[in-house]
């Protein structure tokens, strides 16, 4: 395999409050690979977003990153400076946020919004910066652009502001887009828009892709290889079909199973009992030993190796027995 | 243009409500004009007779109409006190007062803003704490207090400024800018205070907002977040106070004007309302009305150049 764009090893990052510090991540390591989709799924407090913001070096001012490394092509991120960190947001990597209502700036014209990071990172002229802008705006299907380009965020409805949005996060050619849960607050009809147009810029841009959902239908529908997280910790990695079929952690298992289908109709709907545990519930021992329906004493105290079946990796204690350490 | 008009409208339509207030008001005040000005002891037949020239043994619908046809005309009627025309009367005042209110409402835009967005971007360093005690100082030491400390500072002590009387515009502009610093300063302190305030609270609020997260992930530099992004919408707000500060710069010229025996508006106010004046009361009351909605009419138009989303009833 060719060598990956974007590399996290063993990365811990902490929460600082008054009595303590508290990890909120603990040994996430992952590769994204050119042109890959890579979905990160779990709950709300898995740690999802708090990974994404580590990657673009914007962690809340009480979270701190206590080890590990983030590498994008081969340089390390977690020592960048401010200026340094500057040149790599918006053109090397850039992200999607979930709020497109509240993304945008309302005192400021689209165009304006977008081009803004042409003029950060280019030295292209204002007519060439406003020709490509409005190029991006029709390919990522924002109708009658040109008049568009003067408009203001309120004018606009949710699934339009999104694709503002969009052409923001690709305008600078980044070459790893983070979008943290893009379709959440769209409705329906618009939320399967927009994971169309993400669908066809990966056929026609040569982007990679880290796409955070806690919605299955949505990551099955976009991307190459899922993640699971859950308290902090990936549980489960693997190409998507492989884990849609054959789930190997009861977590995933779980999260799978109460996924709403036609077959289970009347069926009541399978949810995992109890919740993430709070940052300063967590112990040692797997973190999901309280919800797990399969649990073992040794669960209770030590945390399980990870265990890899060709790319298929999970991380638990059933599975202690059956396939090569890594 | 149509929120243009409608504001306009509305600027027009409370004039004319203030007008009939003011004019309502200054009827049902005790004391008969005409008795003031002819004494305790004049008969019945010359108080009747000079309240005829004056024209108030006609109806109070009349007297109104013609009274604010009048103010439409530019014939406010004559002083009491001066015997001359109310506009002759204010013709001097007003480039004193105006001169102080401007003035000092400059110096609160030029030292307010750029300190408000100093002490937000410096917020949790000792210098942000230290700077935000002394505006508190700012808003709770009344003006006058403040005028006295410069005098004896600026004035006596330094003698770097005049500390009473002015020199006008057209006399020498250094000379007159000299002048009117000391009073302008001493009405403006309190107003910085409180714009450094609110400023440094609501770009602290906006720098919470998602935009700015979206701003910062485009790489561009802080400063350009603050002023490309920021400051623009922390500005909205403080534009609001602004108009409140002008009103309140008018009434706060009363005391100043006094402190530095200036012979402005103020000055004049409280002169005439212990003559009992009423013309000239009346018509300067007006003037200072239509003022003050004339800047909340400006106000309204400059929300509109600024936010986008102001729509007519917004």
């Amino acid at each position: 395999m060719s060598q990956p764009l974007l590399s996290v090893q063993n990365l811990d990052v902490s929460f600082t409050f008054q009595d303590g510090d508290y990890a909120a991540l603990k040994n996430i390591s992952f590769s994204v690979y050119p042109k890959e989709i890579v979905g990160i799924v779990g709950e709300s407090g898995c740690g999802k977003s708090l990974t994404s913001h580590a990657i673009l070096g914007m962690l809340p001012t009480n979270a701190m990153i206590k080890k590990g490394s983030i590498q994008y092509r081969g340089t390390d991120l977690v020592s960048l400076t401010n200026e340094e960190w500057q040149s790599i947001r918006g053109s090397a990597i850039s992200m999607i946020f979930q709020e497109p209502m509240t993304s945008l700036n309302p005192l400021l014209t689209i165009g304006r919004q977008i081009s803004e990071v042409l003029k950060k990172h280019t030295g292209f002229c204002n007519k060439e910066i406003k020709e490509m802008t409005i190029a991006l705006m029709k390919e990522v299907g924002l109708p009658r652009a040109e008049e568009l380009y003067r408009a203001y965020p309120h004018q606009l409805s949710g699934g339009m502001r999104q694709r503002v949005v969009i052409a923001i996060a690709l305008i600078g050619e980044a070459d790893l887009v983070i979008a943290d849960e893009p379709t959440t607050a769209l409705d329906v009809t618009i939320q399967l828009q927009i994971l169309e147009l993400f669908r066809k810029l990966k056929q026609t841009r040569n982007t990679s892709l880290v796409f955070i959902s806690h919605d299955w239908g949505v990551i099955r529908k976009v991307c190459d290889r899922v993640i699971v997280m859950y308290a902090g910790h990936i549980v489960e990695e693997g190409p998507i079909e492989e884990i849609l079929q054959h789930p190997k952690h009861p977590y995933t298992q779980g999260l799978i199973q109460s996924i709403p289908d036609y077959k289970k109709r009347g069926e009541p709907l399978h949810t995992i009992p109890g919740r993430v545990p709070a940052l300063r519930e967590r112990r040692g021992g797997c973190p999901f030993v309280d919800r797990c329906s399969l649990r073992m004493d040794i669960c209770q105290t030590t945390y399980p190796e990870g265990k890899k079946h060709g790319n298929h990796q999970v991380k638990c204690h059933l599975y202690a027995q059956e396939a090569i350490n890594i | 243009m149509k929120y243009a008009l409608y504001k306009l409208s509305t600027f027009l339509m409370t004039i004319l409500l203030v007008s009939l207030i003011i004019f309502t008001v200054f009827q049902v005040l005790p004391g008969n004009p005409a008795q003031i000005i002819l004494g305790m002891d004049a008969d019945t037949q010359q108080i009747a007779q000079l309240e005829k020239e004056l024209g108030l043994d006609k109806s109070i619908g009349e007297r109104y109409t013609s009274w604010l046809s009048g103010f439409l005309m530019g014939d406010l009627g004559d002083s009491l006190k001066y015997q001359q025309p109310v506009l002759d009367v204010l013709k001097d005042r007003i480039p004193v007062t105006f001169s102080i209110a401007i003035y000092s409402i400059l110096l609160t835009i030029c030292i307010g803003i750029p300190l408000g967005i100093y002490i937000a971007r410096t917020d949790g360093r000792w210098i942000s704490v230290f700077l935000s005690m002394f505006t508190q100082l700012g808003i709770a030491v009344p003006s006058f207090w403040f005028a006295f400390v410069l005098i004896l500072v600026f004035g006596v002590t330094f003698q770097l400024f005049p500390t009473f009387g002015y020199v006008p515009w057209s006399e020498s502009f250094i000379g007159a800018l000299r002048s009117y610093f000391l009073p302008s300063l001493a009405l403006a302190i309190s107003n910085i205070a409180v714009v450094i305030r609110y400023l440094r609270n609501t770009i602290l609020d906006q720098a919470k907002m998602d935009y700015v997260r979206t701003a910062r992930c485009k790489g561009l530099r802080e400063k350009t977040i603050m002023y490309g992004h920021i400051l623009r919408n922390a500005l909205m707000p403080v534009l609001t106070i602004m108009g409140l500060i002008v009103a309140d710069t008018l009434g706060g010229s009363i005391i100043i004007e006094n402190v530095f025996a200036l012979p402005g508006l103020g000055n004049l106010l409280i002169q005439s309302i212990t003559s009992r004046d009423f013309p000239l009361v009346q018509s300067m009351v007006l003037y200072i009305a239509i003022l003050v909605i004339l800047v909340n009419f400006i106000v309204d138009l400059l929300y509109k150049l600024i936010d986008p989303r102001v729509r007519l009833k917004g």
